[in-house]
């Protein structure tokens, strides 16, 4: 009798259990569901003013007020929605400036110091379109943040903070990250091309490994500016092979009568990538004096080299093309097949080859 | 056909207009308050240097649906009625068959398309329609080689995403009037 009522209890206690996690479950949902419902809400209020903004030369103080009249959750879910969507780097200074003293702001940003990760992420988005000058040591903190998600989106705000010291440190630690994080960080640099320009000639001036120096390169390349592209190309004769490779490919964004010479010696590289990747870069930059090295290079022993020099012809057209038509009936069978395959590319094919 | 059309102004005179870009039923229906506020303009269908830019054909392709709100808001704004695809397959399949011999259209396209991709599309109009559209390429990739890629395979501009809308306005005004005396120069030749 004494187990049957044990059990009844331990029964009745469980069902309790149950019930009250049931309850927690069901009034958390339907939290959530109320604040995505003022999140919805707040940005159909939010969408239409923003587009106004947009279209006039007006001051972002109708933004700032509906903003405002908001729940604090759903102005941060909106503001940080549309306007990383919609607002370009121009229009971007006068809405931060406009938004950074409001009182919900204001919360949301001190939040970055808490000990829960989410909160601090909440922080670093909302620097993202409201930073000022004054939030750098914060931003700094985040940058060093122990999750990658708060690390990841306080790197945009320092960027779009434009302070040099910020830029500088992020591009500094551009080589701990995998290719995907490096890619995603390059964009955002594109938004301060100037400081960050700077800080990247600097960096590829002094002495540095051979990591750094790829992580460096590649974002000179995807800044595409000419000043870093030129400290690239300076080190298109660095005795790492990995160094070359990355310098031979980005300075195809280099359109200089310099960049010419560089690119051609580097077709006689002893590693085959790099020569790939000179005739790669001759291409993109449709370098008529270069159809006699380009030619010789179709014979290359390399696959990659020859796939690249026929195509760098193919780009440059006119003259080279004739050079390209001409191996297609020459003796050498290697290059005679590579001049096949691209002379039968039409021309929006090898657009897209090329660029790939 | 198109998902959807719209009109700048609904009141708009001009008839030619109306009947490339029949106004919707949304658009008729929403309240006068709901409608875009009227821009000033020299005359009703004409931009300040007088050309017709309200009559030639304006297409928007895009399936991001903020940059469609976006684009929609400041066309009726400027006045600039307009044809929205959100799918690139249908929008391709109506620029095989679009006549273009009256004027040349101007095209929107947000190359992160479903169906046919953006580059995909402009590399079919290489081919098969060349020289008959003014393409305004958008994307959210801003890198050179997307851009490279875009104007090679022809298309006129290149915005990468978050674009300034005042400038893209602007730019399409601008490309507006050149085929509107594009096709008027053409014209006069045939007859003259």
């Amino acid at each position: 009798m004494l187990g049957f009522n044990l059990l009844l209890v331990a029964l009745a206690v469980q069902g309790a259990i149950i019930a009250l996690c049931l309850s927690v479950l069901l009034l958390l949902r339907l939290r959530m569901t109320a604040r995505l419902r003022e999140v919805d809400e707040g940005l159909q209020h939010f969408e239409p003013m923003l587009h106004r903004w947009l279209t006039s030369e007006q001051d972002p103080a109708d933004l700032v007020r509906a903003l405002r009249a908001m729940p604090a959750h759903a102005a941060l879910r909106a503001s940080t929605r549309l306007t990383t969507a919609l607002v370009p780097a121009e229009r971007h200074p006068a809405l931060a400036r406009a938004l950074r003293d409001e009182p919900w702001v204001c919360a949301i940003i001190a939040r970055g110091r808490s000990r829960l990760w989410w909160r601090r992420f909440d922080a670093a988005r909302l620097l993202c379109v409201a930073g000022q000058p004054i939030d750098a040591p914060l931003v700094t903190r985040l940058l060093a943040d122990r999750s990658p998600a708060v690390r990841l989106v306080a790197f945009d705000a320092a960027v779009r903070l434009g302070d040099r010291s910020l830029i500088d440190r992020g591009i500094g630690d551009l080589v701990r990250h995998q290719d995907a994080v490096q890619a995603y960080h390059f964009a955002a640099l594109g938004l301060q091309p100037v400081l960050t320009g700077e800080a990247l000639c600097r960096r590829l001036a002094s002495p540095a490994t051979t990591a750094e120096l790829v992580a460096w390169i590649d974002a000179a390349g995807a800044l595409a500016t000419p000043a870093p592209l030129r400290a690239a190309r300076l080190l298109a004769r660095h005795e790492d092979a990995d160094v070359r490779v990355h310098a031979a490919r980005a300075i195809r964004r280099l359109a200089e009568p310099e960049t010419v010479p560089v690119l051609i010696a580097l077709l006689d590289d002893a590693d085959w990538r790099v020569r790939a990747q000179a005739a790669r870069a001759l291409g993109a930059l449709r370098v008529a004096d270069a159809v006699e090295p380009l030619a010789r290079a179709v014979t290359d022993r390399a696959w990659w080299v020859r796939y690249r020099a026929a195509l760098a012809l193919a780009q440059v057209g006119g003259t080279a093309r004739a050079a390209l038509l001409a191996i297609a009936d020459g003796e050498d069978a290697l290059a005679r097949d590579m001049a096949h395959l691209v002379t039968s590319l039409s021309p929006s094919a090898v657009i897209e080859m090329s660029e790939v | 056909m198109a998902l959807s059309s719209r009109s700048g102004d609904a009141a708009h005179p001009s008839a030619s207009t109306d009947e490339i870009f029949p106004v919707s039923r949304e658009a008729a229906r929403a309240p006068a308050s709901a409608r875009p506020t009227p821009v000033r303009v020299a005359a009703l269908g004409t931009d300040v240097h007088g050309t017709h830019v309200t009559a030639l054909p304006l297409l928007v392709a895009t399936a991001d649906a903020m940059v469609e709100r976006l684009l929609t808001f400041a066309l009726d704004q400027a006045r600039l009625p307009h044809r929205l695809y959100r799918s690139g397959t249908q929008l391709l399949d109506d620029l095989m068959s679009l006549p273009t011999h009256d004027a040349i259209p101007v095209i929107v396209l947000d190359l992160d398309l479903p169906g046919v991709d953006g580059h995909a599309l402009l590399e079919r109009l290489m081919v098969h329609r060349p020289d008959a559209f003014l393409v305004l390429a958008l994307s959210s990739h801003a890198d050179e080689s997307m851009q490279v890629r875009s104007l090679l395979l022809g298309a006129v501009e290149h915005l990468a995403k978050p674009f300034n809308i005042r400038v893209l306005v602007a730019k399409l005004e601008r490309w507006m009037r050149f085929a509107a005396r594009h096709t008027r120069r053409d014209a006069t030749q045939a007859t003259g």
